[in-house]
């Protein structure tokens, strides 16, 4: 006998809150009662509903996070934390005076790049945009001294840490990028596109459903090195051991360690404060609730835990 | 159950458990509130519990308890669209498919919204992001509540069978 029911509707008034009329509703209980399929139904589109907050999500750009010092200034995107540890830099910073060497330094990067996008020829999945790199085709081996910034063929960008190894695949079974990393670190930022971004990896895979993450194969006594993930923006899912496990914004964890799968603290770590401890004279210019604005004139003393940074710029 | 495996399980199948308060009571607020107290409950009794348990099956009942605390508490006059004896059938069908399969659904859902106008995603993110109520979505498009309305259940059926149709192919159920 066919019936006047267009069940999903009535599924779609009860998910939208609106009240169904008696006949409404009992046809529906009595059908729900019945028939399983319509049971899982109602379960798949309340789970879709659920789900569709993350489908919907706009996956915004952001930057790199963790730069080469030999970026050139113009290029460089604003400064942030990293989201595992931060890479050693190789020298420490430049002061003005070497801005100079600044458009050298940018020819030089320039010309590796060429250099390398012309012994890899024109299809190749991925550029080094800068960084020392030993290059073998897809395999690349980053040098101890410094992190490398990579470009692939999505635009999607991806910074080794120094003396990590990764082999860039390109396109591989369903995914439009695949990196495998067998040593070290890295953080991505994936561009937006249907398909997905995936970063395999000896102790686990991840898959990328939004935009930005890093992965660190972490070294145990025992057994395989133990996955470290962290998402910055968007969602990534983690398979590991047969599991999958999805990660959201400011969420870390470590996969494999010990046999443990360890949840890690979600604010990414602080960059240390600069202090100063000591006396000074000078000259009160404003007071807040929690705080004096002076303006010094010398320093009298100063304690051995100020930072020296801050010791350094003023006067006397 | 430790609490480390107890946080690790709430954020994995936090969308199986929202589904499931979401199915029952068809409100996106309750929804929200009730895996809050879900997940209160299930830390206060964590301890009760063995470290390899059904963790869909024990937060099934825990879901199915709060939701019939909160009908009660509902106003007399508002009438609950399942009946009490079909609550729990339904809640079963989340428990019988396996984790994976609503990872699956997840992601293909995510690859069939990609798909939509950028229109269609304005109107679906306003109502199902931000929680637009009808009325206003229909107001501020000068439309009326009816199209409003028809038109979402024709996105959400269309996805629906996207999603479907996706599962189907080699690879992704």
């Amino acid at each position: 006998m066919s019936h006047p029911w267009d069940w999903d509707y009535l599924m779609h008034l009860h998910f939208s809150g609106q009240e169904l009329t008696e006949e409404q509703r009992t046809a529906l209980n009595d059908r729900l009662r019945k028939f399983p399929r319509l049971r899982r139904r109602l379960a798949e589109m309340a789970f879709e509903q659920v789900a569709m907050r993350d489908a919907l999500q706009v996956s915004e750009a952001m930057p790199i996070l963790i730069l080469p010092p030999e970026a050139p200034e113009a290029t460089k995107p604003p400064a942030a934390a990293p989201l595992l540890k931060p890479l050693p830099p190789s020298e420490p910073a430049k002061e003005p005076r070497d801005r100079r060497l600044i458009p050298v330094v940018a020819a030089a990067i320039l010309l590796i790049g060429i250099v390398f996008w012309a012994v890899r020829g024109p299809g190749a999945p991925y550029e080094v945009v800068n960084g020392d790199v030993k290059v073998e085709g897809a395999k690349v081996e980053v040098s101890a001294a410094a992190p490398a910034l990579f470009r692939m063929s999505d635009g999607s960008e991806a910074t080794l840490a120094p003396s990590t190894s990764a082999i860039f695949h390109g396109r591989k079974d369903s995914a439009r990028q695949v990196v495998e990393i067998s040593q070290g670190a890295g953080s991505f930022k994936v561009a937006k596109a249907p398909e997905s971004f995936r970063v395999d990896t000896p102790s686990g895979r991840v898959l990328v459903l939004g935009t930005e993450f890093s992965v660190e194969l972490r070294k145990q006594k025992k057994g395989p090195p133990a996955l470290a993930v962290a998402v910055a923006s968007g969602r990534v899912r983690v398979e590991h051991a047969g599991k999958n496990l999805e990660l959201g914004p400011g969420e870390s964890r470590v996969f494999g360690a010990e046999g443990v799968e360890k949840v890690e603290k979600k604010d990414p770590p602080k960059e240390p404060r600069p202090v100063f401890n000591g006396v000074v004279q000078g000259k009160v210019v404003g007071k807040g609730d929690a705080h004096l604005l002076l303006s010094v004139d010398r320093i009298v003393s100063s304690r051995k835990d100020s930072s020296p940074e801050v010791a350094e710029r003023i006067p006397g | 159950m430790q609490e480390e495996t107890l946080v690790r399980n709430l954020l994995q199948y936090k969308r199986v458990l929202e589904g499931m308060l979401f199915a029952m009571t068809g409100d996106a607020a309750a929804t929200e509130d009730l895996y809050q107290e879900m997940a209160i409950l299930m830390t206060r009794k964590r301890e009760a519990v063995d470290e390899d348990c059904k963790f869909v099956a024990w937060g099934r009942q825990i879901a199915l308890n709060l939701v019939r605390d909160w009908r009660k508490k509902l106003a007399r006059g508002k009438v609950q669209t399942l009946d009490d004896d079909v609550l729990e059938s339904v809640t079963s069908a989340f428990e019988s498919s396996a984790e994976e399969a609503w990872d699956s659904r997840a992601e293909a859902l995510r690859i069939c919204a990609e798909k939509l106008s950028e229109k269609d995603r304005a109107l679906l993110r306003r109502r199902y992001e931000h929680g637009t109520p009808i009325d206003q979505i229909a107001s501020e498009l000068s439309m009326s509540r009816g199209a409003v309305d028809t038109t979402l259940y024709r996105l959400r059926r269309a996805l629906h069978d996207c999603v479907e149709l996706r599962l189907q192919q080699p690879g992704m159920s």
